[in-house]
């Protein structure tokens, strides 16, 4: 996918805004079918792949060519591979997954208009009410998330947003604590604070609505992956979304993953297949008890956030190091 | 002069652009059309937008078959000139392009048969924000009085919207002289209502006429199940009977269709590569694909402009049919029907506007026929966990309930399930008549195969 799009904003209040945003992205997808089994891996990520503001650098970049048969061995290795098996353990969350997880426990659920029931018949409120900005613990104190509109190469990148509020960084979740809101001019100003410059509009046609702009997890202090793993003593590593639902308040999620690898003793002992695990979204994430360091974390650039009626779907990048979790509740995927 | 949605308007514009084939073939598509929309929250209007846009699709191909070189292009501009230049452009980019091996050519023109379903209303279609903002009123105005909030939207489209409101094809011509076009309007509101106590309830109705669509009924039913689903309890984690109401079913049914793509089949991420002809849901069940079904009134071609067929998919719960598009049909060694993708386009071709058969009465009658059971009005996030077999998890939302006796016991807090669809299908012990939800008709089921798990705190 490639995207070019010039956005001029003129307002009757003076506002006169010229920007270009360039997006490119690819990625592979190997499926592999057995005699009652299919099963998929991709490369860098699912849901299409990585993309990233920038051009052909951003595919040359991917090496896709080289990537296209260990991919497909790995969808192969996955159709021998055991079940995930029923159990409460540590979680370790790869940044493919993780990037999901933020974007639907954490940055959906601070869009202020939902606070407000703009999006109460179709994408629902949050957990997030206004009482609980500045006093709520909703993740560790591992736990800080950051909204910021200037990271380069990021989807969620502008000069100014869609109704030409200069891009912004500000935290969400500052040591656990929820802090601060997602929002554009008209929820902002009801609420009492300034935009948080997050009025974004999918194209000329369509409205600008509070959307995420790169919202990550910063890094920690737990060294590598690997350093990581070889501290967890018993528990699962999931890789790659497959599968995603939560509820309408942004609260119980149940997230399933491409391959998921058995630790036990600090070290790997074997491949998974069908991952999944769920949870509530603050309980989750006040069950973090470490983020790997700076030195793991990566952006991913997601492309198909729905919001709004008519539709709109939006890009926005989410970074993070790999975290984990303490306690979390996992299976196969599917079973009722 | 731009396209306008009008068909004589559209047949002409193809007339103008689509010659007799030389070196090349050219397919052009027009898709989106006008969309306009009123929302609402906390009872009052929040936003009112409307939109009007035609994109033109062109499909040019240089040479023939395996030597076919094929390229696609996009533009809002539909004059004349606009679409003169967009396919001039296609056949300069596809001659810069490798040959796509295995191309069978564009279908040639047929006639829609003729099945007198109203699909286009004119005073639906020229409907404007005064009357939107009447029939919002409408909507709210019991939530209003009862001391509660109604959130929702008011919607009218006319020519092709597919979900989400991405711009679908509503005609469609090429240069062997097909020429397809069925300019659509569609009426949809939904409500939801929260409670002061934090109940929940929704409701939605669709039509194809204005006059479908009764805006302060609907209002009414979304407070009478908001406040109904007030002080709501914790159920066990376990398996139960369940009522689902008919956007319940319309969620589910949306992620079984892909099952009967007859490609997702040939290359075994169907189960039914295995189960073909086999037993896949209850004796009362049986599924068609069908835009000719009165209820529906779905667009009669696919986007190669290919009549679609009404295909049987379940019969008396036995599999009977898969679904075709004219581009794969050869190598699938199939005869299309007429549910292909806008080419070019590698997705499978799924069954649209299902039709799920074989109960009787109302969704109230239903009830009674069924005193002792759960009752969803809908779900929510519904998604694939494993699509081989339709395997999914999704949340209830906006009411969820438990009666016993016919009488309603008890208000349920909201659950997640987990489950294969079929299995829910094959579980199916009871339905009600079919009614419009989207682009489907589907009634109300009772299923003794429903999963719940974990409730939301």
């Amino acid at each position: 996918m490639c995207r070019n799009e010039d956005v001029w904003l003129l307002t009757s209040e003076g506002t006169r805004t010229e920007q270009t945003h360039t997006w490119t992205g690819a990625g592979l997808r190997a499926v592999a079918v057995g005699d009652d089994d299919a099963q998929v891996r991709s490369f860098p990520s699912s849901f299409g792949g990585q993309h990233a503001a920038g051009g052909w650098e951003v595919f040359e970049g991917l090496a896709l060519h080289s990537e296209a048969r260990r991919t497909a061995l790995e969808a192969a290795e996955l159709l021998t591979a055991a079940p995930c098996p029923t159990l409460d353990a540590e979680l370790i969350l790869d940044t493919r997954q993780l990037a999901l997880q933020i974007h639907e426990s954490i940055g959906h659920a601070a869009e202020l208009d939902r606070v407000y029931d703009h999006e109460a018949a179709f994408a629902g409120g949050t957990y997030l009410d206004a009482s609980k900005r500045g006093t709520f613990m909703v993740g560790s104190p591992q736990v800080n998330i950051v909204a910021d509109a200037t990271i380069p190469g990021a989807l969620g990148t502008f000069g100014w947003d869609d109704e030409g509020v200069p891009a912004h960084r500000l935290h969400i979740v500052r040591e656990g604590q929820f802090v601060d809101y997602l929002s554009n001019r008209e929820t902002a100003g009801r609420l009492g604070v300034p935009s948080s410059g997050a009025a974004r509009s999918c194209g000329f046609h369509r409205i600008p609505l509070v959307r995420m702009v790169n919202v990550s997890l910063e890094p920690g202090s737990a060294g590598s992956l690997e350093d990581l793993i070889a501290d967890t003593e018993n528990g699962i590593l999931m890789e790659t979304n497959k599968s995603w639902s939560i509820d309408d308040r942004r609260l119980n999620f149940q997230f399933g993953c491409e391959r998921a690898y058995e630790i036990r003793g600090g070290s790997r002992i074997r491949l998974l297949k069908n991952p999944t695990y769920r949870g509530q979204s603050p309980s989750f994430w006040g069950s973090c008890d470490a983020v790997c360091g700076p030195e793991e974390f990566k952006l991913w650039g997601l492309t198909n956030c729905g919001k709004g009626q008519p539709g709109q779907l939006m890009a926005m990048s989410h970074g993070s190091s790999p975290a984990r979790f303490r306690n979390v509740s996992m299976g196969p995927g599917g079973a009722p | 002069m731009s396209v306008t949605l009008d068909r004589q308007s559209v047949l002409t514009r193809f007339d103008q652009l689509l010659a007799e084939p030389d070196a090349s073939e050219v397919e052009l598509a027009l898709l989106g059309g006008r969309c306009v929309l009123t929302r609402f929250a906390q009872n009052e209007i929040h936003q009112n937008v409307e939109e009007s846009r035609i994109v033109a699709h062109a499909r040019t191909v240089v040479g023939r078959y395996d030597s076919a070189r094929i390229a696609a292009m996009r533009t809002t501009d539909t004059s004349v000139n606009g679409l003169r230049s967009l396919i001039e452009r296609g056949i300069e980019l596809a001659l810069e392009l490798p040959p796509t091996p295995g191309f069978v050519g564009l279908p040639d023109h047929s006639d829609i048969p003729s099945d007198g379903v109203v699909r286009h209303d004119r005073q639906t279609a020229s409907t404007g924000p005064a009357f939107r903002a009447d029939q919002v009123e409408l909507a709210v105005e019991h939530a209003r009085r009862a001391g509660c909030h109604a959130a929702g939207y008011y919607r009218i489209t006319e020519g092709s919207f597919s979900n989400y409101d991405q711009p679908g094809v509503f005609a469609i011509g090429n240069s062997w002289g097909l020429r397809q076009c069925d300019i659509r309007t569609a009426v949809d509101l939904m409500v939801s209502v929260s409670t002061p106590a934090g109940g929940n309830g929704w409701a939605v109705d669709w039509g194809t006429r204005r006059s479908d669509v009764d805006a302060r009924a609907t209002g009414e039913r979304a407070l009478e199940i908001a406040r109904a689903s007030e002080r709501p309890e914790r159920l066990e984690t376990g398996r139960y009977t369940v009522l689902l109401e008919p956007a319940a079913v319309a969620e589910l049914l949306g992620f079984v269709g892909p099952l009967f793509a007859a490609k997702a089949v040939q290359e075994r991420r169907s189960v039914i590569a295995s189960r073909s002809g086999g037993k896949l849901g209850s004796d009362l069940v049986t599924l068609t694909a069908n835009p000719f079904d009165p209820r529906v009134g779905g667009c009669r071609f696919d986007g190669e402009g290919l009549i679609t067929q009404p295909v049987v998919l379940l019969e008396n719960g036995w599999h009977r049919g898969l679904t075709v598009g004219h581009s794969e049909a050869d190598s699938l060694g199939r005869d299309a029907n007429g549910y292909g993708p806008l080419q070019p386009d590698s997705s499978d071709s799924v069954p649209r506007n299902l039709v799920l058969s074989g109960g009787t009465g109302s969704v109230e009658e239903l009830q009674a026929r069924n005193p002792n059971c759960l009752r969803i009005t809908r779900l929510w996030y519904t998604r694939y966990v494993d699509p081989r077999d339709a395997r999914v998890t999704g949340m209830t939302r906006d009411g969820f309930f438990e009666f016993r006796g016919g009488q309603l016991i008890r208000a349920l807090q909201n659950m997640r399930y987990n489950g294969s669809v079929l299995d829910m299908l094959s579980g199916v012990i009871d339905m009600s008549d079919p009614i419009r939800i989207g682009d489907m008709a589907v009634p109300a089921i009772v299923t003794d195969a429903f999963h719940v798990q974990a409730a939301a705190q």
